[in-house]
C-alpha cells in the first residue's frame, strides 16, 4: 500500500496528507492507526503540535523513512552516540532555540526516537564547553542562587573531578 | 574545602616534626602505621555529602526559566539532555540555576556514569583524592627522612631522585580507579597479598607456583555465561 495516505490535522488546523509509512514513524500515531483502528478518511488530529513544527517533523520523517530501526538502549551505548549528527541533520537543525525546543517535545509527543535523539543532542552540543554563566547567557536563564548556594555547590562540585 | 585543606596541611605539618624526631630515633615504624591509617581516618571524618538534594519548592526554582526555552521543557526531556554531557559540564550546568541543579542531581544521570549513584561517585573521587594526599605525604617523609626513595622495601621503581630537588606531585596519575593501583604502594608498604600454603601465613613476594584465585580464563567465562 506504498503512497497510501492518510490525513493529519495541526492544532492551528491545517490538515497535512502524509503517507502511512512516513507516518508510521512516529510511533503515536502507528498505534493510533493499529490499535484503534481509526478510518483511513477520519481526521487525526495532533493538539499537541503546531503547523511549522508540524511541516519539520514531516521534512525530517521523509528524509530518515528508510533508516535502519535503531538499536535497542542500552546502557553501553548510550554515552557513545553524543556528537554524531548527521550532516543532513545538522542543516535541518539550524533553527532559532524556540523551534529546536518545539521540535524536541513534538518528537516526544508522537514519539520519534531519532528525532528525538537528535535534538535532544543538538541542545546538549549547545551546552558542552560552556560556564554556567555562558549557559545563562545561551538559554537566557536568571541565576537563582544565593552566594551562600553558589558556594556550597561549588565546594561539592570540586568532588565530582579527578584530582 | 578550606578547613578540610587547613586540616590536611596540619596533619602534614605534624607528620614533619613526628619524622624529623624519628629521624633521630632511626624507628619509623610507627609512622607508617599511621599513613596506612590515613585513608581510614580521613574517609569518616570528612567524606563529602551531597550538600542537598531537591532543598528548593519547584515555585523556588521555576523563576529563573521564566524566559528561557527550557520552561516548557518536560523533566524527562531535561534527563535525556543532561545524560549526554561530561561530569565538568554538568559541574557548570549545576552552578546555573536551582532547577538545573536538582536535575543535574537526579541518580539517573549518575547512573549511566559510574554505574551507580552520584554519593558513591563522589566517595569514590574522595578515596582518589585521599591516596593522593597520602602519596604526597609520604614522598615527604621519605625525602624528609633523607634515605633512599623506597629502598626499604625493593628497589626503586617509581621514585627516581632529582637533580634540582624539585618535588614530584602526583606521579600515579588519577585517571584510573583505585583499585587498579595497588601496584602504587608495592614500593612503599609491603603488601600481603600472596598466600603461602606451605609456611601457612601471607606473604608479599609471589610464590613460585602461586596461582592467582582472581585471575580468570577464557573457559571461566564461557562456564559463567551458563548462569547469565
Amino acid at each position: 500500500m506504498a503512497g497510501h495516505k492518510i490525513k493529519l490535522q495541526s492544532n492551528d488546523g491545517d490538515i497535512f496528507d502524509v503517507e502511512v509509512e512516513i507516518a508510521k514513524l512516529s510511533i503515536t500515531i502507528k498505534t493510533m492507526l493499529e490499535d484503534l483502528s481509526m478510518n483511513e478518511e477520519e481526521i487525526i488530529p495532533l493538539p499537541n503540535i503546531n503547523s511549522a513544527i508540524f511541516k519539520k517533523v514531516i521534512q525530517w520523517t521523509t528524509h530518515h523513512k528508510d533508516d535502519p530501526p535503531l538499536p535497542p538502549e542500552d546502557d553501553e551505548n548510550r554515552e557513545k552516540n553524543t556528537n554524531d549528527i548527521s550532516s543532513w541533520d545538522q542543516e535541518f537543525l539550524k533553527v532559532d532555540q524556540g523551534t529546536l525546543f518545539e521540535l524536541i517535545l513534538a518528537a516526544n509527543y508522537l514519539d520519534i526516537k531519532g528525532l528525538l535523539d537528535v535534538t535532544c543532542t543538538s541542545v546538549a552540543n549547545m551546552i558542552k564547553g560552556k560556564t554556567s554563566e555562558e549557559i545563562r547567557q545561551t538559554f537566557n536563564i536568571k541565576n537563582d542562587f544565593t552566594p551562600q548556594e553558589e558556594e556550597q555547590i561549588k565546594k561539592e562540585n570540586e568532588w565530582c573531578e579527578n584530582k | 574545602m578550606k578547613s578540610l585543606l587547613s586540616l590536611l596541611c596540619s596533619c602534614e605539618r605534624t607528620n614533619f616534626k613526628q619524622t624529623d624526631k624519628l629521624n633521630k630515633n632511626s624507628n619509623n615504624e610507627e609512622d607508617e602505621l599511621k599513613t596506612i591509617d590515613f585513608i581510614e581516618s580521613r574517609q569518616q571524618d570528612f567524606s563529602p555529602k551531597i550538600t542537598w538534594k531537591h532543598l528548593w519548592t519547584f515555585n523556588e526554582a521555576e523563576n529563573a526559566l521564566l524566559k528561557s526555552p527550557f520552561i516548557n521543557m518536560p523533566t524527562e526531556m531535561m534527563l535525556k539532555i543532561f545524560e549526554l554531557l561530561s561530569v565538568r559540564d554538568l559541574e557548570n550546568v549545576s552552578l546555573v540555576c536551582r532547577y538545573f541543579k536538582m536535575i543535574v542531581d537526579h541518580d539517573i544521570i549518575w547512573k549511566t556514569r559510574c554505574n551507580t549513584y552520584k554519593q558513591i561517585y563522589i566517595d569514590w573521587m574522595f578515596e582518589k583524592y585521599l591516596r593522593n594526599q597520602e602519596l604526597k605525604i609520604l614522598e615527604k617523609q621519605y625525602r624528609k627522612m633523607n634515605i633512599g626513595f623506597g629502598l626499604k622495601y625493593s628497589s626503586s621503581r617509581y621514585f627516581v631522585p632529582s637533580k634540582n630537588n624539585e618535588s614530584f606531585s602526583p606521579i600515579f596519575g588519577f585517571n584510573r580507579h583505585p583499585n587498579s593501583s595497588s601496584d602504587i604502594f608495592q614500593c612503599l608498604i609491603p603488601i600481603y597479598s600472596y598466600w603461602d600454603k606451605t609456611y601457612f601465613k601471607f606473604s608479599s613476594y609471589p610464590l613460585n607456583d602461586y596461582e592467582n584465585p582472581f585471575s580468570f580464563t577464557e573457559a571461566d567465562i564461557i562456564l559463567d555465561a551458563n548462569f547469565l
